[in-house]
Formats: C-alpha cells, sequence, structure tokens
C-alpha cells in the first residue's frame, strides 16, 4: 500500500493546481502526511483488535511488540554480517 | 449409490446452474480469504490474552469486578454461571458492548430515533443523555414498511383496540377466542391458498410448543444445519430424534432419508414412525433461500413430512407476497406444514401454522401454545388483518414491487463494489461479512456516525471467523436513503478495508 493508492491523495491529486502559493501546497502536503499516519495507525489497531483495548492495554502490547521487534533487529544487525560469512566459509 | 434422484452428473449441472444466475435459486457463498482469516485468529488470540490478565487482575482483588458476582460461590456452593461463555462476555462482548442492543425512541420505521447513551467506563454502566440520533434503519424486519404510526393499518388497530380493549383474558380454549381469530385465521388461509390456519401470540412460542404437538418419541426429523433456535428446541422437546443435514445440500439429505428408511433406529433397527424434514424458507443469518422444488420431489420419493419455516420470507417472496410457495410457483399442497411470524412482514407480533383442516385441527386440541398461551390481543390481530387486506390491493402489490426493486438495486450494487455478500440474489436480508472483531465494531460505530443504523453480528450467533453486517431492506426504504447507505459503505468500507472479494473487480461507488 503505497502512497499513492491511499484514497485521500487520489481524489486531492486531482485538485492540485499551479495557482496555489509554495507553503500553502507544503501546508496542505503536510496535513495529507498526517492523516496517511494516522490511517495507518488505524489500520494497525484495526488488525491487531488493539481497537477495542483500553488505552494501558494498547500501550503494554505496544511496548511489549516493540521490545521484541527491537531485539530481533539489533540480533540481526549485529550478528548476521558474522553468520553469512561464516557459512559462505564453510560451504565454499 | 443406484437410484439416487441427483446423481454425480446432475450434482455437477446444479453446480453450474447455481453459477448461472438467471435462475431462482442463484445464490453465491464466496470462501473466506486467508489473510482475513489469520487476522481474525490473531484478533481474537490477542483479546483473549488481555481476557486473560484482566480476568486475573480481578481474581486477585487488584481490579474491581464488575460484573455480576455470584454471592453464594464465596460459601461454597457450586457456580451457577458457565465460566467460558462469561468469560467472552466479560473481556470481549462488553468491551464493544455499545454498538449491540440500542434501546429506540421511535416507531422503527425507514427513519427512525435512537437513544443516545454515553459510558464512562468502558461500557459497564450507561448514562442516557437524553437526546436522540435520527438514523436511517437497516436492522429491524419491516420487509414491507408496515411499521408506521399512520394509515389504514394504524387506524384499523386503534378501533380494533377502542373496540374490545387490550387483553382478552383468557386462553384460546377458554373464553378466549374472539370474533376477530377467526377472522384473521380464514383471511391468512384464503391468503395462502390452504385449507386452515391457527395462530398464536407469540412466534418462537409457534415453533417451540407446536413440533412437540406434531412430533413424538420413535419420529425422525432431519434438520437444516443453519435451523433458528425455536425449531431446535421445539425438536427437543417433541423428544424425537433429530439429525441435521448440510445447509441447503439435498445430496445430504437424500443419503441420510435413504439411510434413515433402510436402517431405522440407531441400535434396534425398529422403522421411524414418522420422517419430518424441518427447513426455513429465508434463513436470516446467510440470505439463502431453501431448495423447495427439490425438497417437494424428495419428499414425495421417500413419503416424509415437510415443515417450511417462513418467517423471514411471508410477504417479502413472491410477486404475490405469498412466501416461498409463491416464488417458485409450486402448489402449495405439497408442503405439509406452513409455519410464518407475523413480527417480520405484517408490523405486528405473533406466528401461525397453516396447512391441511385436519392438521390444524389436531393442533388446536394437542399444540401447549392453544391451551395455555393467552390469546393474542384485539390491536395487534387488526393490524395483521388490514395488513393481509392491503396485500391483496393495488397498493400491497406497490409495496411488494418497491421491496424487490430494493433489494435487486442494493445487492447488485454492494457486489460490484467488491464486497462479500453471501444468500440468493432475490433475499431481502443482505448478509455482508466483514470477518475481524474490530473492522465489525468500527463499521458500526462509522456508520452510526454516517447516520445509518446496522446491526453487526459476532460469534455466538454467527461462526467465529464470520462476522457479518446484515441490513434488513425495507419497502419503505426510498432510493435516496439506499444511496445514503451505499455512498456512506462505500467510504467506510475503504477506509478499513473490507473489500475482500475475489471473485468481483473492487471499485468505488463512483466508478460503477
Amino acid at each position: 500500500m503505497t502512497l499513492n493508492d491511499h484514497p485521500t491523495f487520489l481524489r486531492h491529486k486531482l485538485s492540485y493546481t499551479y495557482k496555489n502559493c509554495h507553503w500553502k501546497t507544503m501546508l496542505s502536503y503536510i496535513r495529507r502526511f498526517f492523516k496517511f499516519i494516522h490511517w495507518l495507525y488505524l489500520q494497525y489497531l484495526l488488525n491487531t483488535a488493539l481497537y477495542m483495548l483500553e488505552p494501558w492495554e494498547r500501550l503494554l502490547f505496544s511496548t511489549l511488540l516493540f521490545a521484541i521487534l527491537s531485539t530481533a533487529l539489533y540480533s540481526a544487525l549485529v550478528f548476521l554480517p558474522h553468520h553469512v560469512r561464516s557459512m559462505i566459509q564453510f560451504y565454499s | 449409490m443406484t437410484g439416487t434422484l441427483f446423481s454425480k452428473a446432475d450434482k455437477d449441472i446444479e453446480i453450474n446452474k447455481n453459477n448461472d444466475c438467471n435462475d431462482l435459486q442463484c445464490e453465491e457463498f464466496e470462501e473466506t480469504p486467508l489473510y482475513a482469516a489469520v487476522l481474525t485468529y490473531l484478533g481474537y488470540a490477542i483479546l483473549c490474552l488481555f481476557g486473560w490478565l484482566r480476568d486475573f487482575l480481578r481474581q486477585s482483588n487488584i481490579e474491581k469486578k464488575r460484573g455480576a458476582v455470584d454471592p453464594n460461590a464465596s460459601l461454597g456452593f457450586v457456580p451457577l454461571y458457565q465460566s467460558y461463555e462469561s468469560f467472552y462476555t466479560r473481556n470481549m462482548y462488553t468491551r464493544v458492548r455499545d454498538i449491540f442492543n440500542r434501546p429506540i425512541a421511535s416507531v422503527p420505521g425507514a427513519q427512525f430515533e435512537l437513544t443516545e447513551r454515553m459510558s464512562d467506563d468502558y461500557n459497564w454502566t450507561y448514562r442516557y443523555t437524553g437526546k436522540t440520533i435520527s438514523a436511517v434503519n437497516f436492522g429491524s424486519y419491516n420487509y414491507l414498511g408496515f411499521a408506521e404510526r399512520t394509515g389504514q393499518c394504524a387506524t384499523d388497530a386503534i378501533n380494533g383496540l377502542k373496540s374490545y380493549a387490550v387483553s382478552s383474558c383468557g386462553t384460546r380454549s377458554e373464553i378466549g377466542t374472539q370474533r376477530y381469530h377467526i377472522e384473521l385465521e380464514q383471511l391468512l388461509a384464503n391468503f395462502l391458498g390452504v385449507e386452515s390456519s391457527i395462530v398464536f401470540g407469540m412466534g418462537f412460542a409457534t415453533n417451540a410448543l407446536n413440533l412437540p404437538a406434531i412430533a413424538s418419541k420413535g419420529d425422525l426429523i432431519l434438520s437444516d444445519e443453519m435451523n433458528h433456535v425455536s425449531l431446535i428446541i421445539g425438536m427437543r422437546i417433541s423428544g424425537a430424534s433429530y439429525q441435521t443435514f448440510a445447509h441447503n445440500d439435498m445430496n445430504d439429505l437424500e443419503a441420510k432419508l435413504h439411510a434413515a428408511i433402510v436402517h431405522g433406529h440407531p441400535r434396534t433397527n425398529r422403522p421411524w414412525k414418522k420422517i419430518f424434514i424441518v427447513v426455513e424458507g429465508v434463513y436470516s443469518m446467510e440470505g439463502s433461500i431453501c431448495r423447495l422444488p427439490q425438497l417437494i420431489e424428495l419428499k414425495k420419493k421417500y413419503k416424509a413430512y415437510l415443515y417450511m419455516d417462513e418467517a423471514h420470507s411471508i410477504g417479502a417472496m413472491g410477486k404475490n407476497g405469498r412466501g416461498i410457495v409463491d416464488y417458485f410457483n409450486v402448489d402449495v399442497n405439497d408442503v405439509d406444514i406452513l409455519m410464518g411470524t407475523f413480527t417480520k412482514s405484517f408490523g405486528s407480533a405473533g406466528g401461525y401454522i397453516a396447512g391441511r383442516k385436519s392438521l390444524i385441527d389436531h393442533i388446536r386440541i394437542h399444540s401447549h401454545a392453544n391451551t395455555y398461551a393467552s390469546s393474542m390481543s384485539a390491536p395487534i390481530v387488526q393490524q395483521i388483518i388490514s395488513s393481509l387486506r392491503l396485500l391483496s390491493s393495488p397498493e400491497g402489490e406497490k409495496r411488494i414491487c418497491q421491496l424487490a426493486d430494493n433489494t435487486r438495486y442494493f445487492r447488485r450494487k454492494l457486489v460490484d463494489m467488491g464486497f462479500i455478500v453471501y444468500g440468493n440474489k432475490y433475499s431481502p436480508v443482505v448478509p455482508m461479512l466483514l470477518y475481524l472483531p474490530a473492522r465489525v465494531t468500527r463499521f458500526n460505530r462509522e456508520m452510526l456516525r454516517r447516520g445509518i443504523a446496522v446491526v453487526t453480528v459476532g460469534f455466538p450467533a454467527t461462526k467465529l471467523l464470520e462476522a457479518r453486517v446484515r441490513f434488513c431492506l425495507s419497502a419503505a426504504h426510498t432510493r435516496p436513503m439506499l444511496d445514503a447507505a451505499l455512498a456512506a459503505i462505500d467510504e467506510v468500507g475503504t477506509d478499513i478495508r473490507l473489500r475482500y472479494s475475489s471473485r468481483h473487480v473492487h471499485r468505488r461507488l463512483k466508478d460503477l
């Protein structure tokens, strides 16, 4: 799902004109971007059923998820190059 | 198996016939997409985990217990309530309870008022602000639009109230039968084209208390797996043995009929005294229609009795509004026991059973609903009488045509937009699948924000995966109302990604 497939973007693309001054279009782009981020957050809440939970439960779950994912990412970044190199050495 | 009515070659032709949508039995039940199933299970797993956490917090008194607490449990008594159902109710249902069971504040016509209620403690308690929300009604069973405060039917009901007062203060068998009961039964029998009919005050009780009057121990009842609870309770009370066959699957039914006649009772192999086939005209959760022509062929071949529950289809289906028998244009005497309710299409309350005079006379004597329940109230009976008279007039035909038109339009648009819609193309009950529990609640709340009140159903009423929204179309819905609803569904469906169908192209409403 890219930025261009997002529904509000498709609608606003047709109303873009060259006559707007630059800071106004910048502002509308920023507003659209924040709306897109809010929409992504809503998708996260809906797909994991966090939408039905209370705010402290959402915080708990998101913290745990972030902790697990960041630990996995960190371990991958630290250990993968060495593992891949030693695997190549082992099989060559 | 030689001699089956529907051989394998016929089954292939039947499958093709069902996909070719010019037939009266054109139904579509698209399979659940894999990602939707995975996300639904993930959602329920997370809800379950948090449910265990909250239950632990409540049990160890860190959090206050909000729900009903059994006071005898602490004294050493056996618990009164079952624990798993309470788990679901406490931890999943109560969190989003505000989308279910909303009280209404006006007559449930096409446009109605909902009472607004706010909750400060996540739906454990409500406070009513006193304001009402005006919304388009897609939840009430108002198929022909008879739920109205003004008009011929309402005037007749008020006149009935003025003539006969509210209660009849007796049962049908003890000075409770009035002139209007006899008039209603004759009118109904003429409307359906049968010899005789009998009416009861409650539709659920009609099924639950009359199946025991006609079926008993030593009989076999073959019921569709999607049958309503009232039929299942009636079967259990009657004491007959019952088996279920796959939903609308005539081959499965034929195999079971064949086996029942050949083998008889399970252990003793005695022959069954009677065999009943119990089906519904229109299934309210699936939107599908029973296969009446094939059922009548099967019933005649194997000498079984057919009981058809037309709760949702009487008045709503058929070109004269006479139900599924009219829809398929078959002989009404082929269905042995016709049952229906007055709650859905006639804007009233109660149920009826219609058929041959000998059957109805037997039910009059042996049914508990006749001898113990108080007879129907005067204004209710007057409403049914005037709506039945209205149905035979040109205005009634206009309502039936409007309902059929609304059904075809609404279903066509939903399917073309790419949503998964179950059921027959011509049934006024439109179930649209939403799968994920969080998307179901978001859909319901967003539709109400846009002024459309819908009924969403989840786990105990449907299977765990197939949570859905059920639109009940009405002859009172105008084209602008349907368009407003479709625009809202389009917008909300795009926002929360409800277009699951892989058989139809996903389109926005403005592209149709």
